[in-house]
């Protein structure tokens, strides 16, 4: 595997961080199903893990993202703390969003920006987020996660055009996992890859194995440096797959036999193999990384099921400043 | 003639089949209708209908209602379904500026026979502020525009066959807890016609004037009211825009006192047009001042908490009414 040196320490956060998304998922899909989790079906981001936590990586604490509505893996990348992720998803004060917005998390601290329920806006939200950085020359960037399925939204012409056209730092990041809701990639897409749509606005476009966490967060670091140095943006597209319906409850349009075909390139399983054997840790410490993450996610579960639901007054806070 | 139960969700459903067999023009177009389907309604429709008649689009609303406009103008018959009512402001600028527009901006030229479905629409499935809204009060407001909106089976059957053989364009609300309420249907084919009100309980005291989702509410309070002594009746519009103005007034001739509950905030609502309306033209019928039950300026918040505080429920009628007859 020929692989641009990536530290140690960050190949380990990148282990912990995808575990963690991966067991948080696991977790919340049980807290739903036992009820204890009242609300939308979570959209489980399993399987797709690599893209989040190799992008959100290559960014600085002061940098921006807008997330995908899928998994945590770029939340809990960025900083968001698994009390405050899972309390929202409970729809308790303590939440992120106070409980007001369930799945669509956010965290100002970090330069979270929101997670919509609208599939589309984001793209121009962050085209906008770049304008801003430009504007105010700040040497930040801004990372926007989206499906493939957003990018026939009408929004995506203009993000790309107004993105290229002003040179803005902005790195778009397409999970393409060939499914949008119910509908497959190639029953509605004119184009076989969206990083093709990049090419016309001359900016880098390039495929990356969605799978492969070091070669998103290389393909990210590229991308993330260009933007800094006020070179414009980039489009990275990463292949990957959905493990899960579209939402847990939901329809599976998919065979069996795909879905374990896919389930054999597990992200995780892949940097874990890697990571034992370039010795860079040993099946032990990889247990015990697990073990302690196992903990933190209990840990944060019951700091969301113990924490009260938001008071009858809030219902009327925050709708205006 | 014969009689069959249903419920909502299936009665739009058979509309939807009756009208494709009766007429090869209609076509159907939305998101994730092919393979499988969020709410059951597009059930077996590619089965029989194929390829040809049954489209999936990629996410893009505004090009769902786009494809509807150029086959509407050019023979076809098409129903857009918008999978949940949220998502229509991304089909606005067709919607609002072209589909409404057409027919009068060219005199009269072009005929728009287009119904476009509006899912799943209404708080109270944790969903949160952008999965739960009732928009029809949008669309009142834009000339050129039919809105409908049905609370029954035999109402959803009956007026989704009519919007589909109309020549205008019709907006057809549907409401996410509407879908399993059941009631009788005929067996043969009818329709219901857009622009007519039903009383769906008659009543003496007040009138409640409710639609969808909340029409079942008013009838939930008016069978609590009747335990006390306040005899209502309850006016489902069924077509909001044109509004059946003559069975409102007559019901409130008869009550003297009028309610309006709606599933949305009150500011520039529906209840704010219906008792404009009744103000102008049947102040003297009033006993007493309209009311509105309404849900408070607030996005929809997703926390269990607070979404039930939210929803305009029919404790909230109940003290309206309560209130109004004192
Ligand atoms: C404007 C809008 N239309 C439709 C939906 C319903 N919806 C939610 S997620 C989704 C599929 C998104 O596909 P994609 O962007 O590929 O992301 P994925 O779910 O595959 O991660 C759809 C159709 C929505 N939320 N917003
Ligand atoms: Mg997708």
């Amino acid at each position: 595997m020929v692989q641009e040196s990536i530290e140690r320490d960050i190949l380990i956060k990148m282990y912990k961080l995808m575990v963690t998304s991966r067991f948080w998922d696991n977790n919340i899909d049980d807290m739903h199903a036992k009820k204890q989790m009242i609300g939308m079906s979570p959209h489980s981001g399993q399987g797709q893990e690599a893209i989040g936590v190799g992008g959100c990586l290559a960014l600085k604490e002061e940098d921006y993202m807008v997330p995908s509505h899928r998994g945590c893996a770029h939340a809990i990348t960025k900083g968001l703390s698994l009390k405050r992720l899972t309390a929202e998803y409970l729809g308790k004060g303590t939440g992120i969003s106070k409980g007001k917005g369930g799945a669509h998390i956010c965290n100002p601290k970090h330069n979270i920006l929101g997670v919509s329920g609208i599939i589309g806006g984001a793209l121009l939200i962050a085209t906008g987020v770049g304008w801003s950085i430009k504007i105010r020359k700040t040497k930040q960037v801004v990372m926007d996660f989206f499906g493939d399925g957003m990018a026939s939204q009408s929004d995506f012409y203009p993000a790309l055009n107004i993105s290229a056209a002003w040179k803005l730092p902005v790195i778009w990041v397409c999970e393409n996992n060939r499914v949008q809701q119910f509908t497959h990639f190639e029953d509605v897409m004119g184009m076989e890859n969206i990083a093709d749509m990049g090419k016309p606005f001359g900016m880098p476009s390039i495929i990356v194995d969605g799978n492969d966490v070091m070669a998103v967060f290389n393909a990210a670091q590229k991308a993330v440096n260009r933007a800094r140095k006020g070179e414009g943006p980039s489009l990275i597209e990463c292949k990957t797959y959905r493990w899960r319906p579209h939402y847990e409850g939901a329809p599976e349009t998919r065979t069996v036999e795909e879905l374990e075909e896919m389930k054999k390139k597990c992200p995780i399983k892949r940097l874990r193999s890697y990571l034992i054997e370039n010795k860079v840790i040993t099946e032990k410490e990889a247990n015990k990384i697990e073990e302690n993450i196992m903990v933190e996610i209990k840990d944060a579960a019951k700091f969301a099921l113990e924490s009260p639901w938001p008071k009858p007054e809030e219902l009327y806070e925050d709708v205006y400043v | 003639m014969s009689e069959k139960t249903i419920n909502v969700s299936d009665a739009i459903h058979d509309a939807l089949v009756e009208e494709m067999r009766r007429d090869p023009s209609v076509v159907i177009v939305g998101e994730s209708i092919q393979r499988a389907t969020s709410f059951g309604i597009t059930r077996g429709l590619l089965t029989e209908f194929g390829y040809n008649r049954v489209w999936d689009t990629p996410i893009a609303e505004n090009a769902i209602a786009g494809l509807a406009l150029g086959a509407a103008l050019t023979g076809l018959r098409p129903v857009p379904i918008i999978m949940i009512g949220d998502f229509i402001p991304y089909a606005m600028e067709i919607i609002c500026n072209e589909i409404a527009k057409y027919r009068y901006m060219f005199g009269g030229n072009f005929k728009v026979p287009i119904t476009i479905r509006v899912g799943a629409q209404g708080a109270g499935a944790g969903l949160a502020a952008q999965h739960s809204q009732c928009l029809e009060a949008w669309f009142i407001h834009v000339p050129g525009l039919k809105v409908v909106y049905a609370s029954t089976p035999y109402d959803a059957k009956g007026l989704l066959k009519a919007s589909i053989r109309d020549d205008n364009p019709v907006l057809f609300f549907e409401h996410k807890f509407l879908g399993s309420i059941t009631g009788t249907i005929p067996t043969e084919d009818y329709t219901v016609p857009i622009g007519v009100a039903d009383v769906k309980r008659e009543g003496e005291d007040v009138t409640i004037v409710a639609w969808a989702f909340m029409m079942h509410k008013a009838l939930n309070a008016a069978t609590e009211l009747e335990k006390e002594g306040i005899s209502v009746e309850v006016i489902d519009p069924r077509t909001l825009y044109p509004l059946d103005k003559e069975t409102i007034l007559q019901s409130v001739k008869k009550t003297g006192r009028l309610i309006i509950a709606e599933e949305a905030p009150k500011t520039g609502g529906i209840g704010a047009e219906i008792s404009a309306m009744v103000n102008e033209e049947g102040f003297d019928s009033l006993d007493a001042p309209i009311m509105r039950v309404a849900a408070p300026h607030t996005p929809i918040p997703y926390s269990a908490a607070l979404e039930k505080l939210w929803i305009p429920n029919v404790k909230d009628i109940i003290n309206a009414a309560k209130k109004i007859v004192t």
